[in-house]
């Protein structure tokens, strides 16, 4: 058997994936609130930040990078929500994954990296 | 046609006997074996090697004065998110079996905790210059 292309499948987050065991179901889908919340929430926040401090003035590289690096980690943790249900099963779904997965970690580190930079060089 | 697969109703404490590479979420990987595991690893690493460096930066910027809040929350949040990535790692490809010890106190919980604590850590950053 191999994977497919793509699929998509019906799948009641009630029912799945402890099938009667409803409390078990509503856990699992009511802790994905803080995930993806905590870091859309970190974006939405980070932008205001940077907004109100900066002003007028241009937004530091690092901190660009910073920001888009919690906006990928967002698209990550999102992407992360089909792959648990199998909402949607396929390559493409890992290829995409894969794909938001080094990106982010790209930003993340680069990022991180250079807000540090000028203090690891002293 | 796909079918889900569930974990057993009684799930293991450890799951690690059946963590397999091939498999992702219970699915045949086949050529995606290598890429998916990479980029998974690399996930985990990208965060660890972040958290090393909002410590450099957090050192440095702040130097001897008090860390506020804010970066303290973001630096733990980036941490903790780390180990919730491992333990997606070992969810993913343990699954439909993955153990109660891995699903909770690697993957569930802390993914909750380090995306709790980012949100509140750049709420507060933006706060300490509004008030």
């Amino acid at each position: 058997m191999t994977l497919p292309i793509l699929e998509f499948n019906a799948v009641n987050p009630l029912t799945y994936p402890f099938g009667p065991m409803l409390g078990m179901n509503l856990y699992v889908l009511l802790i994905h609130i803080p995930i993806v919340g905590g870091f859309g929430i970190a974006a939405y926040y980070i932008i205001k930040y940077l907004r109100k401090f900066y002003g007028e003035r241009p937004i530091p590289e690092e901190w660009k990078l910073f920001w888009w690096a919690i906006v990928w980690e967002t698209i990550h943790e999102l992407i992360e929500v089909p792959i648990l249900y199998q909402l949607v099963v396929g390559q493409v779904l890992v290829i995409v994954f894969f794909i938001v997965q080094v990106i982010a970690g790209i930003y993340l580190i680069r990022g991180s990296y250079l807000l540090a930079k000028k203090y690891i060089l002293k | 046609m796909i079918v889900p697969l569930t974990p057993r109703a009684e799930p293991l404490f450890f799951g690690i006997d059946y963590f397999d590479i091939n498999n992702f979420m219970g699915q045949p990987l086949g050529w995606l074996k290598w890429p998916t595991l990479l980029g998974m690893v690399f996930a985990a690493a990208s965060l660890v090697v972040s958290a090393y460096y909002i410590i450099q930066y957090t050192k440095g910027f702040f130097a001897g004065r008090k860390i506020p809040k804010s970066w303290k929350f973001i630096l733990w949040g980036v941490f903790i998110t780390a180990i919730a990535e491992i333990g997606e790692i070992l969810g993913f490809y343990e699954w439909p079996n993955p153990g109660f010890f891995e699903m909770n106190f690697l993957l569930v919980i802390p993914h909750a905790l380090g995306g709790l604590l980012i949100g509140l850590g750049a709420y507060f950053l933006y706060k300490e210059v509004t008030s």
